[in-house]
């Protein structure tokens, strides 16, 4: 299935933003699967190689996103992220391609003003409470309101 | 002795007038409470009513001396209805009996089902009854929500839908369904398609049993040519999708939900480019942002994270009582009403003048998000249950979907 014209325009807006304010991100194909992906830094100069999934139905549909790398991401305690599965206190949902998958908007409040940017923006908050985590052991929820 | 009733349907006898070389006819007929009402049919009618049914022979007579001979032969059908049909002096006239093994024939009154034309005849000066019938509606998610305006919609004489649903009548939804344990087990299109010609026999009814997010293309189709779109989806996912095939085919769209355990609701009017689009609510403070009730665990299980704990997802399972959703379906029956009356001089016209906001609040209870709304009581200046509040809501110039 090709996308239709509404949704070509929609990424060519996505990525206009995401040039201005993300701009290592850029398309790549998994498989027949169109994504963006490129690199979050935190305030403790810590990478993160970022893989968000573009919907079929965009912008209908929350993107799944997930770490690439560091691969074999573990939590303060030493286990993999991958093997908390879908969790409530990191805010994780099931694993991608054996990478872990964070929670960034629930379906119900997602809408088509969010853009890939917001998502992003979330993302990188996610990642400021996951080294936040590393430092201190407290859960993602501790930094984290549920949306 | 109470007097047995034979129901026709007048279109049908007219038929057996047309060829008279022809003038026997096997029909059927059902026969209900008790051999006391009858609804015969020339031909298997496209909803068969529940009863037992027997055979039917509809005799044409050229002249009353053939039906008072032929009237004395007519005991060779063991079981069943015949029913003698003979003009006198251009009027028809009608003798219907019916057998039973061992039993005496009994006499029955023949009433006609009316052609067509005259079935809403009730309604006209009220609503523009030779208007609607050539409208059609389109209605995604047949469950508490859009069956029930379905079949209104039918009564008000509605002539043509489109049904989309891919989900089937269960146990769970019979409390608040419009169809019943009958129909246990049957598509919802299906079930509902039945419900609409038991009103309307000559609704012309396309049903599409699709998951409308898996098969975007497919429900864009069918909805392209419709002239309202209803929404009872229980996912934001499929409204935005309908929103979205109301602006590309400028067609208006009727949302409405209700609340966890129907402790109230909304509905969003859509007129296309005239006002605020189903996304553009998503940039105003008004909406509520309460889950909304589904109709099953598993679908409920598909728009929330996997970590919803039990508790939270059974709130949302616990879809409240039919008539907590009533209001809410009712008034979407009703703006559906105006937008296909829009300009037309009717006895709803006025309606037009009332019903500006395109965006409506109900209340049912005063819980939750409602908590603070002041008791009904003698309370008519304040927000209060039971009562519909109509809401401003602009058009949202970044909307990303429709301000672009």
């Amino acid at each position: 299935m090709g996308w239709t014209y509404e949704q070509q325009n929609r990424l060519q807006r996505e990525v206009d933003i995401l040039n201005q304010y993300f701009p290592s991100f850029a398309f790549v194909y998994i498989g027949s699967q169109l994504c963006m992906e490129g690199w979050l830094i935190t305030n403790s100069k810590n990478n993160y190689k970022i893989r968000l999934y573009v919907p079929k139905d965009l912008p209908y549909s929350v993107p799944d996103v997930i770490i690439t790398y560091p691969t074999q991401l573990k939590d303060y305690y030493g286990r993999l992220l991958v093997n908390l599965g879908a969790s409530a206190n990191m805010h994780l949902l099931s694993p991608i391609d054996n990478s872990p998958k964070i929670c960034t908007y629930r379906s119900t409040n997602w809408n088509a003003n969010i853009t890939f940017y917001k998502v992003l923006m979330k993302v990188r908050i996610w990642l400021e409470a996951f080294d936040g985590h590393l430092k201190t052991s407290n859960d993602l929820d501790y930094y984290l309101k549920h949306q | 002795m109470i007097d047995k009733s034979v129901f026709l349907q007048e279109e049908q006898i007219k038929s057996l007038f047309i060829d008279l070389s022809k003038n026997r006819h096997q029909g059927l007929v059902i026969s209900m409470d008790n051999d006391s009402v009858f609804h015969a049919f020339t031909e298997v009618p496209v909803v068969i009513p529940s009863g037992k049914e027997y055979p039917a022979l509809f005799i044409v007579h050229e002249t009353i001396e053939d039906f008072i001979k032929e009237k004395k032969k007519d005991a060779s059908l063991i079981e069943g209805i015949i029913i003698h049909l003979f003009i006198v002096d251009n009027v028809l006239k009608t003798q219907a009996f019916f057998y039973k093994k061992d039993q005496k024939k009994i006499n029955c009154i023949v009433k006609f089902i009316p052609e067509k034309s005259e079935l809403y005849s009730r309604s006209k000066g009220l609503l523009e009854i030779s208007v609607l019938e050539n409208k059609t509606v389109g209605i995604v998610g047949l469950g508490s929500g859009g069956s029930p305006i379905a079949v209104e919609l039918a009564k008000a004489g509605i002539g043509k839908f489109v049904l989309i649903d891919f989900d089937r009548i269960e146990l769970s939804n019979v409390a608040r369904h419009v169809c019943g344990i009958s129909d246990l087990g049957r598509l919802k299109t299906l079930a509902v398609k039945d419900l609409i010609l038991n009103k309307n026999p000559y609704a012309i009814v396309n049903t599409f049993e699709i998951d409308v997010n898996e098969y975007s293309q497919v429900c864009t189709n069918a909805l392209s040519n419709v002239d309202v779109i209803i929404c009872a989806s229980d996912n934001d996912k499929s409204r935005f999708l309908l929103n979205d095939i109301s602006l590309k085919f400028n067609i208006p769209a009727i949302f409405g939900r209700a609340i966890t355990r129907a402790i109230g609701g909304d509905v969003l009017r859509v007129r296309p480019h005239k006002g605020p689009c189903y996304n553009c609510l998503y940039s105003q403070d008004i909406r509520n942002t309460e889950e909304e009730i589904s109709q099953k665990e598993r679908q409920a299980k598909k728009f929330l994270p996997e970590y919803t704990s039990e508790e939270d997802l059974n709130s949302i399972v616990q879809v409240g009582l039919s008539s907590d959703i009533a209001p809410i379906t009712n008034f979407m029956v009703k703006l559906t009403l105006v937008e296909l009356s829009r300009g037309i001089n009717s006895g709803i016209s006025s309606l037009e003048e009332d019903l500006i906001a395109d965006y409506y609040i109900w209340a049912n209870r005063r819980e939750n998000v409602y908590d603070s709304w002041s008791k009904l009581e003698y309370n008519f200046n304040k927000p209060s249950i039971l009562r519909w509040y109509g809401a401003k809501i602009e058009k949202d110039a970044n909307c990303m979907i429709c301000g672009i």
